[in-house]
């Protein structure tokens, strides 16, 4: 119980003197098995003039708190909450066509600077200026369709599997470029998520209703590319602040 | 001071922010346009099958199977064995004022290829208030009346609640038997889950019925369509076919065996093709009327003779005046036509002055056993339903349609007779040397055999399979 107690407070302490993150970006999702359910439909709707693409483009807002680690080495970690939406749309003979696919996702950043493992980088409350990143993440993958006024999630959602949860690694690079009244870091930054088990089993039956030719209800890989610019808000502790400013003067 | 870096790096002067800012948001309008360059694969586009194929049916399977390869610039030719095409969609003219729909007209869920096709060709439906009545205990009564009834609990178990049943395959009969459903629930039971799927309550398996409930992707609703009738809407839809279909032309030998399918019809005149589908209905498999050179191989002829495929009538009745509430579309549960339905309602007919009786398995032979006085059976039990002798005495013509006995056909629909596993569709569906394909209802093997959008969707799979093997 102890244990427990000292170790929820130092969790407390770390947010406490943690900085807050906000990333908004632009996201592509490469799933080829998911893409050949939009080639089906569209292929098996001939009589369409607007075609449904496959889910690829898309846009993702992420929250985070970026806690310190090793600052002298330049770790942090960043626990972050992220949504990702894409979208599909199509209208045809004045019914309209949409396809989606919400990605809630929970992931553990680990951010370093390569240079720290080597010798000190002596970092501030946020890291240095260039980092790196490796994430692990968890996803619940949550689609929705609706032909006309056909919302298929009111058909099935109670009856069938129509949510599935899967796990991720990742990594990318990111560069903060500007300091806003010394309070906000702007950040853009760029990644990969790899989900080797993305599965959902009736995915496919969203976009092609009954299904008989086998189409994937699991994406070998899918990949995920995001793109982002990240705010954080600095806030260090006096203590922290004095401490950083400390280092720096040494 | 450096906030982030304490280590000497000097914080950015204006120039390098604009350079790397402007680097950073450039980087980020290019990426998409870099990802999208990553051409990713599409089995129908990249497709190297630029072969010929010839589809044996020129039901909604073939005709949708030929509508698709044409689109993909494949050669085909459709080969029908009657003089119009359609199948099991088919329509009666000139009975009433509407064309009388005689073999699948109504539209199960929106969620399906079907529906699709139909909103685009401009059907429009139904309005889905219309109701069910049911003749039980020598009454008509409506859902609700019916819901109150003491045993209605069993009923709704061995029917809406099979997608939970644990017991062995059994017949449905047999199920309402053990469920302890009272007899004069029987007839309500035989047509609901029998009648309604092309066949009686003795032939029809429990698991079967569990199968479709579990794996139906289509949705609930229940559709017709008002400003036209199916028969008429195909030929709108698939009217760019016309020089692709040969009517009148009985397939009666599929030759495979060469480099090159040779397909023969019954006059002797023959044509070539790299791959054929075979969309004819499972009735004129099952009686051998189509010649494969050489045999089929063992597990397709015992998928053909195992899946269900019973008869079925249905008859028009024209009567001076309407009888029944307008506003109710179909009556459940008689013993000389377990299901009537009303065609004509919600609008459809500005007369709504036609029945037609849905007769299919045991209850047909019954019905044809009784040859020149089976009209009258049927005026009889209507006339019992209403409890007046008006259904007879309004009565007007008729017109029967065999569907059992028409040796194009064989029967209405497919359906899992008991302890007959799920694979035989599948097995069914397999195409032989990748050279002959199968589509068509009986062969979908993922709940939506029996529907019109089942058989598209049959279509679909075989032209993947053509596609991919190429």
């Amino acid at each position: 119980m102890r244990i427990l107690a000292t170790i929820l407070f130092n969790l407390l302490v770390k947010l406490a003197i943690s900085q807050l993150s906000l990333s908004m970006g632009y996201t592509n999702l490469n799933a080829s098995e998911w893409d050949e359910a939009f080639h089906q439909y569209n292929f098996s709707h001939p009589w369409n003039e607007q075609k449904l693409t496959p889910l690829i483009h898309g846009y993702q807002a992420k929250l985070g708190y970026l806690l310190k680690i090793k600052p002298s080495r330049s770790i942090y970690l960043k626990p972050e909450f992220g949504f990702n939406r894409y979208q599909s749309k199509a209208e045809n003979f004045g019914e309209t066509a949409l396809m989606r696919l919400d990605i809630y996702s929970l992931h553990a950043n680990l951010n370093f600077n390569p240079r720290g493992i080597f010798r000190k980088a002596n970092a501030g409350p946020i890291g240095t200026r260039f980092f790196m990143y490796t994430n692990l993440g968890v996803h619940l993958l949550s689609p929705y369709s609706q032909k006309g006024d056909f919302i298929y999630n009111d058909q099935f959602e109670k009856s069938k599997e129509t949510r599935s949860l899967a796990w991720s690694f990742g990594g990318g690079i990111g560069y903060r470029t500007l300091l806003i009244a010394k309070k906000i870091a702007v950040t853009p930054y760029a990644g990969a998520r790899i989900i080797p088990n993305a599965y959902n089993k009736n995915l496919p039956y969203y976009v092609a209703g009954g299904d008989q030719t086998y189409l994937q209800e699991k994406a070998r890989m899918a990949l995920i590319w995001d793109a982002n610019i990240e705010f954080v808000w600095i806030f260090p502790s006096k203590k922290q602040k004095q401490a950083d400013y400390r280092n720096l003067k040494t | 001071m450096d906030i982030w870096e304490q280590n000497g790096t000097q914080e950015m002067n204006r120039k390098d922010f604009l350079v790397k800012s402007t680097l950073g948001v450039s980087s980020l309008f290019v990426l998409p346009y870099f990802l999208q360059s990553c051409k990713r694969e599409n089995l129908y586009e990249d497709s190297n099958f630029k072969g010929s194929v010839g589809i044996v049916g020129g039901g909604i399977s073939g005709l949708y199977a030929a509508l698709m390869l044409k689109q993909a610039g494949v050669n085909v030719k459709v080969f029908e064995a009657s003089n119009n095409i359609g199948g099991r969609i088919k329509s009666l003219s000139g009975f009433s004022d509407f064309n009388v729909p005689l073999g699948a007209f109504q539209t199960f869920g929106r969620n399906s290829v079907w529906c699709d096709l139909l909103n685009a060709n401009g059907a429009s439906f139904v309005a889905t208030d219309l109701q069910q009545n049911y003749f039980f205990n020598q009454n008509l009564i409506s859902k609700s009346e019916l819901q109150n009834q003491a045993s209605y609990s069993i009923l709704e178990e061995i029917t809406d609640g099979l997608e939970n049943y644990s017991g062995s395959d059994i017949p449905c009969s047999s199920y309402a038997q053990v469920a302890g459903l009272p007899n004069d629930f029987l007839t309500i039971h035989n047509a609901l889950t029998g009648n309604s799927n092309g066949t009686d309550a003795t032939q029809i398996g429990t698991e079967g019925l569990k199968f479709v409930r579990q794996h139906w992707q289509a949705g609930d609703d229940v559709l017709t369509i008002s400003n036209t009738d199916l028969q008429s809407l195909l030929e709108v839809a698939f009217g760019s076919l016309t020089n692709d279909i040969s009517l009148n032309t009985r397939i009666s030998t599929i030759s495979y065996g060469g480099a090159k399918v040779v397909l023969s019809d019954s006059d002797g005149n023959t044509s070539e093709f790299d791959k054929v589908i075979v969309t004819a209905p499972l009735g004129v498999l099952k009686a051998q009327l189509i010649n494969f050179n050489p045999d089929l191989p063992p597990q397709h002829i015992q998928a053909i003779n195992a899946i269900g495929f019973d008869k079925g009538i249905r008859v028009a009745l024209k009567f001076n005046e309407r009888f029944w509430p307008d506003n109710v579309s179909e009556f459940v549960g008689g013993t000389v036509a377990p299901q009537y339905f009303a065609p004509g309602a919600g609008g459809v007919s500005l007369t709504n002055n036609v029945l037609v009786a849905d007769i299919n398995g045991s209850y047909a032979d019954q019905f044809e056993a009784l040859g020149a006085d089976g009209i009258a059976a049927i005026l009889s039990e209507l006339d019992a339903m209403f409890n007046s002798d008006i259904p007879s005495t309004t009565f007007v013509s008729s017109h029967i349609e065999n569907w059992g006995d028409n040796d194009l056909f064989g029967g209405v629909k497919s359906f899992y007779p008991p302890q007959l596993s799920e694979e035989v569709r599948t097995i069914l569906s397999t195409s032989v040397l990748n050279k002959v394909f199968f589509a068509g209802e009986a062969t979908h093997f993922s709940g939506h055999h029996g529907t019109i959008h089942g058989a598209m969707e049959s279509s679909i799979r075989a032209i993947q399979k053509i596609f991919e093997n190429a």
